[in-house]
């Protein structure tokens, strides 16, 4: 391993050996970040998503390398089990999660809408998820569950 | 597993142009599809992304989008939408699906000559130039039709922007085929034109992916100075199909293509008629 970035992961400084040809998703696994989860490992089904500087990247088609002196939240910097956070407690809440391979990936892309949008339309859900495929339940109900969730974080619902 | 060597994260034009000129080394912005490439030899990456080529600026009749803007940043622009009655913006929500969206940039969609990308044939009906730089900061203006005919980009260049006409058009439409939003495009087809009293003044058709990218001039004389109700589609359908070559794939024949294609552009010509006549 020749090559070092420094990243914040999770609000914490880090700084990783790593191959210049590394894959990120590779990278957070071997770190620990196993929230992040490997699916199609090339850049389809979106179980990978971070966030990067908080947009939703999925981290099998991104280098590792480019990611240094970035900023990147997992799965694991959302929210805790105690105090789960709003988009967690609703797709909790909505029964929308049924095996939850996929659901890291697309919290991470709602958690992303919601911090820029509070109030997003059904469209804008839908164009903001459109990268995180789900083989179970559907899309519906996580529809219903991030519009839930945007009513939390706006303070119209506990 | 791709073979990188080494990266470098130049932080101005000068510094990135100097590293271009070096053999083995390449060029990263968005790098979707890099992280999967296998490379035959050793490489050395030349991250882009620190570069201050991140504006969309508006000019007197211009705009110009630098070339590692993202495509999501040029889709939640209101400037964007000021191009081509809203066609640019249209074919950058249809660019791939939101994570890769927030990758991919302008420079890179059209920097390799992908057949699957979204922008190429847009440039083309919009009359865009794109404006590369090279060592000593000599710049290139070149009309998007002169830029997709190079098999490549120059060694040494660089793309700096993309420079997109703000001038008043009637009608245009964009539209991408494909399966799901993670599926290679099987067809992009953008048409653009100006429409005076129901008469064509001025027309530009280009289609890619079913073939190369290119303007089908046969079908934009065709329809020159024509008003548009006494246009006869089947008659432009089977024009447009008999000047370009149709690729088939192991996904689907070519009169499969033909088929989408004569959809399309139908749809187009009656969209036209309606809203223009």
């Amino acid at each position: 391993m020749k090559h070092q970035i420094n990243v914040v992961i999770n609000g914490e400084k880090k700084r990783f050996k790593i191959f210049p040809s590394e894959i990120l998703l590779d990278v957070l696994r071997r770190e620990g970040y196993k929230g992040v989860k490997r699916g199609c490992n090339e850049g389809t089904c979106g179980t990978c998503v971070v966030l990067l500087n908080g947009r939703a990247v999925k981290s099998c088609v991104i280098l590792a390398a480019q990611v240094h002196e970035c900023e990147i939240t997992t799965i694991e910097g959302i929210g805790t089990r105690e105090k789960l956070h709003p988009v967690q407690l609703s797709f909790v809440e909505e029964n929308v999660v049924q095996c939850g391979f996929c659901i890291p990936g697309m919290i991470l892309s709602a958690k992303a809408l919601l911090d820029k949008n509070p109030n997003p339309t059904r469209d804008e859900i839908k164009f903001a998820l459109d990268g995180n495929l789900c083989r179970c339940t559907g899309y519906r109900g996580q529809i219903e569950a991030v519009l839930k969730a945007a009513e939390i974080i706006r303070g119209e619902k506990k | 597993m791709s073979r990188i060597t080494k990266w470098f994260y130049p932080t101005t034009i000068d510094e990135t142009l100097a590293f271009l000129t070096e053999k083995n080394n390449e060029i990263i912005a968005g790098g979707t599809h890099i992280a999967t490439q296998r490379h035959q030899s050793p490489v050395q990456m030349v991250d882009i992304t620190r570069i201050p080529l991140k504006y969309i600026k508006k000019e007197k009749n211009s705009l110009r989008i630098g070339s590692i803007t993202t495509i999501t940043e040029i889709i939640e622009s209101p400037l964007c939408l000021e191009v081509g009655k809203g066609i640019l913006t249209k074919a950058c929500q249809l660019i791939a699906d939101n994570p890769l969206r927030n990758k991919i940039t302008l420079g890179g969609n059209i920097a390799r000559r992908i057949p699957w990308v979204g922008l190429p044939v847009v440039l083309l009906v919009l009359d865009a130039h794109i404006v590369m730089i090279e060592k000593g900061n000599k710049e290139e203006k070149i009309p998007a039709k002169t830029f997709f005919e190079m098999e490549k980009l120059q060694k040494g260049k660089l793309i700096k922007e993309v420079v997109f006409p703000l001038n008043s058009v009637s009608f245009t439409r964009y539209e991408k085929f494909c399966l799901t939003t993670a599926d290679y495009t099987w067809l992009t087809l953008a048409f653009a034109a100006n429409i005076y009293l129901g008469v064509i003044k001025d027309i530009k058709f280009a289609v890619s992916r079913i073939t190369k990218f290119q303007r089908v001039t046969a079908v934009e004389e065709a329809l020159l100075g024509k008003n548009v109700n006494t246009i006869d589609n089947q008659q432009i359908i089977d024009l447009l199909k008999s000047n370009i070559s149709i690729v088939a794939d192991f996904r689907s024949s070519k009169e499969f293509r033909a088929t989408i294609l004569e959809v399309f552009l139908g749809r187009f010509i009656n969209e036209m008629k309606e809203e223009t006549a």
